[in-house]
């Protein structure tokens, strides 16, 4: 009975952050492309391997492997200088839309607000409104 | 052969620029005549297009490699079903393709609404035809089908073609591009409509009624396009994963996302009359993104294994995204007093803020998705450093605002129109959100600790009982009223409101989805060297491979591993993954074995042989909950088609109409009447 190699789940971790390099453009991490002669794959495990072998920890291997085969190889911009802008913008674009939506809604309220008959109460108003909703709530 | 298929399409090119002038000067000019005969030629153009597409598919069946997109993408020995798929298989084809779906659209369209939009068909034939003939100049001077690679009496044979790309020969794969063809070139018609409308300045929102139907059949075909293109890479790609953030998924997803907004909001304009300009941006919106996802697989701006080779076709998609942006934004800014709201709101607590809220997280979530795929380009042309971005990237900032998205699917509804009283939203909110805390305790006292995993589950338990109980509080009013039984009753509340409970069907497939996406959270994958006769252990399977055999049909040549999948000594299954060689473009690839079922898929791929060339490597995947997903594409699909049924009983709206005569000296009563 076999069971999967200890090293090859290693590797594998490694290599979920790296972005493949193989000739057919493939969008895949290096452990994710399962191109059957992806010549990348083939040429950075090994070196994975050996570095793990070698007792380097992850996070230097990425460096190192980076280092040598260049900057493409990363799965995410770096959170600092033009790869900051890149992690800041999707978050700032939906900051900014639910700053927006709130004035919007605000501003919708404002223009026109409710006319309520002058005559009517505020409880028997409130107690009306509660049933019109709970009968409307039930008929839909 | 080839002469005819080219003229009839610079035929189609010449009579589609007619149509344009002469739609547009017959209005300009009050000649009706002149407006028919654009009419008629959208019907001339369709039949040339439909010529020059039948004359193709005759040179791909009949194995006239003298053309050299039948060469490229065609062999003698491909099969049938596949001889078809060549079409859409390469650039030329499937710009023909696109261009032929868009001449039926248009045909459609115009003809199903020349009579109910006598005023505005015009602009909609000119608008349909103008995108037509972009299409159709592509294909005539840029990438021309019939191109001829060697003629004359002197060939007198000809060498076999180079096939279709063997990742493409799948039922899959036949059936993916042009559902999502019928989605891309599908949302041209309610862009044109409302175009039209705002050229003409039709008042209120007769385009969003007329196109209501066009926008969620085409939704449709968008939605389960990009879902049967995720179940094609998951049973052919061999990764083990189905959404891999690849550039042209994303183009695929990015006018899906807009469109849901646009659903959505255009509820807000025809109950409401409210965000006018919003749904006008929307449409337009969604429809340039189609173009844009199309020139991205086409132009080589970015990098991806499904794109379509390297070509000079993408500086003509931007001339024409910048004269259709530019001409769009001219048009909307030129109308924006006919695009003012007509209500307001009456509370924050209500069902117009939940779906503004919801605009603003899809948008958010369709930016994000822009923006990574994108951000190689952009930093490269800033910095000259291009940063790449991959899976970890759009996980990381995708799956929060997902989160949120899941969250308001099953809040939103849930709101009334106008206002919500806070007793009412504690009424509908607090039996939900108490089962999913006593979830999400029982998951983390489980052991689960994967965060995103464990609120998903907890979203996705409330998400469900809030629609659940909405059909449930529904039909007991109808069962008491009526005496029908539960189901009847049931069916009679979906059929009252068909939008409404079809939507609810709809956000139910969401729901079910998201289930599928957390099953992710808790993938294993493992790998062995087996020898025949070798056992592997992953988690509690053994895979007992049995033998290697090979084969050969002509097409391409074989080796399967035969593995017998045992759990505790009990054969499950018998799969075979295998390994392929296509003789004709000469390329290996991996036909992957899978056993599914709804807790966890058993997923094996025969991935090579050792480094000596003599053990066979296989490679095991266990993913659970993955087939949630494509059970949530039929309810979605039966969802949407609930939606598209009328009502039992027609909902119209109520108008203020003048019942009592006036009385002398005093003010009109009005009452509202259902007219």
């Amino acid at each position: 009975m076999t069971t999967t190699d200890e090293m090859y789940l290693k590797v594998r971790a490694v290599g979920e952050k790296l972005k493949c390099q193989c000739e057919s453009q493939c969008s895949y991490t290096v452990a994710g492309c399962n191109m059957l002669h992806c010549s990348f794959r083939g040429k950075v495990n090994p070196e994975i391997k050996a570095a793990i072998e070698a007792g380097l920890q992850p996070e230097a291997i990425i460096e190192k492997l980076i280092a040598k085969f260049g900057s493409a190889l990363r799965t995410e911009p770096q959170a600092e200088g033009f790869g900051l802008f890149g992690w800041a913008m999707p978050f700032a674009a939906l900051l900014a839309g639910l700053i927006i939506a709130p004035v919007v809604v605000l501003r919708w309220r404002a223009k026109h607000p409710t006319a309520v008959p002058a005559q009517a109460g505020g409880d028997v108003l409130a107690k009306y409104r509660d049933q019109i909703e709970k009968e409307v709530d039930e008929l839909e | 052969m080839e002469n005819l298929g080219y003229l009839a399409l610079v035929l189609a090119l010449c009579v589609s620029g007619y149509a344009i002038v002469a739609a547009v000067v017959g209005k300009l000019r009050g000649n009706p005549f002149l407006e028919v005969s654009s009419q008629r030629a959208v019907v001339s153009a369709w039949l040339l297009i439909t010529t020059a597409s039948g004359l193709l598919l005759y040179d791909i069946f009949t194995d006239d490699f003298r053309l050299s997109f039948v060469a490229g993408k065609s062999n003698a020995d491909l099969p049938t079903v596949y001889k078809f798929a060549v079409w859409w298989g390469g650039q030329e084809g499937s710009l023909l393709f696109w261009t032929w779906i868009l001449a039926t659209y248009s045909f459609v369209a115009v003809y199903t609404g020349r009579r109910r939009h006598r005023d505005m068909i015009a602009y909609v034939v000119a608008i349909m035809m103008s995108v037509q003939a972009f299409f159709l100049l592509l294909v005539v001077f840029v990438a021309n089908p019939f191109q001829v690679l060697m003629a004359g009496p002197q060939i007198t044979s000809l060498p076999d073609g180079n096939g279709l790309n063997p990742l493409l020969q799948n039922p899959y794969m036949a059936i993916h591009p042009p559902m999502l063809y019928l989605g891309f070139v599908g949302f041209t018609v309610p862009f044109a409509f409302a175009m039209a409308s705002l050229i003409t300045r039709q008042p209120g929102d007769r385009w969003i009624r007329t196109t209501r139907v066009w926008t969620m059949i085409t939704w449709l075909f968008q939605g389960v396009g990009v879902l049967l293109g995720a179940k094609w890479a998951y049973v052919v790609l061999g990764w083990g994963g189905y959404w891999g953030w690849d550039p042209v998924e994303n183009a695929s997803l990015l006018p899906w996302i807009t469109a849901t907004a646009f659903l959505h909001s255009v509820m807000m304009q025809e109950k409401k009359g409210m965000m006018k300009m919003w749904n006008i941006v929307l449409i337009s919106a969604t429809f340039f993104l189609c173009i844009f996802g199309t020139m991205m697989t086409r132009s080589g701006l970015v990098s991806s294994v499904h794109a379509f080779a390297r070509s000079p076709i993408g500086d003509y998609f931007v001339w024409f995204l910048v004269l259709g942006i530019g001409a769009t934004i001219f048009l909307i800014l030129n109308r924006l007093d006919y695009l003012r709201s007509e209500n307001q709101l009456d509370s924050v607590l209500s069902r117009e803020s939940s779906f503004l809220f919801n605009n603003v997280i899809l948008l958010a979530s369709c930016f994000a998705v822009l923006w990574g795929t994108l951000f190689p380009v952009i930093s490269e042309a800033a910095t000259n450093e291009k940063i790449s971005v991959g899976p970890p990237f759009f996980n990381k900032v995708n799956i929060p605002i997902a989160l949120v998205l899941l969250l308001l699917t099953g809040v939103g509804p849930l709101f009334a129109w106008r206002r919500t009283s806070l007793d009412s939203l504690r009424r509908n909110f607090q039996w939900p959100a108490l089962a999913a805390l006593v979830l999400g305790v029982a998951l983390v006292v489980a052991g689960m600790r994967h965060f995103y995993a464990v609120v998903c589950f907890v979203l996705c338990l409330f998400v469900a009982i809030t629609i659940v109980m909405e059909f449930h509080r529904g039909g007991r009013v109808i069962q008491r009223k009526q005496g029908n039984s539960y189901p009847g009753a049931l069916v009679e509340l979906t059929h009252r409101n068909t939008r409404r409970y079809g939507g609810y069907l709809v956000h139910m497939a969401v729901v079910l989805m998201f289930v599928g996406f957390a099953g992710a959270a808790f993938n294993q994958v493992g790998q062995a060297d087996l020898a025949v006769g070798d056992v592997l252990r992953q988690g509690e399977y053994e895979f007992h491979l049995k033998d290697i055999t090979e084969d050969d049909n002509g097409n391409y040549a074989s080796t399967a591993a035969v593995v017998e999948l045992r759990r505790d000594g009990e054969l499950l299954d018998v799969m075979r993954p295998e390994q392929r060689f296509y003789h004709a473009s000469r390329q290996t690839t991996t036909n992957v074995a899978i056993r599914f079922g709804m807790d966890e898929d058993v997923y094996l791929v025969y991935a090579g042989t050792s480094n000596d060339g003599q053990t066979p490597v296989i490679q095991v995947y266990i993913n659970p909950l993955v087939n949630w997903i494509w059970l949530g594409a039929f309810v979605m699909v039966l969802g949407t088609l609930v939606a598209l049924i009328p009502n039992k009983v027609r909902q119209a709206p109520l108008k203020p109409k003048v019942v009592n005569a006036v009385p002398e000296g005093g003010e009109a009563p009005a009452v509202l009447t259902k007219s």
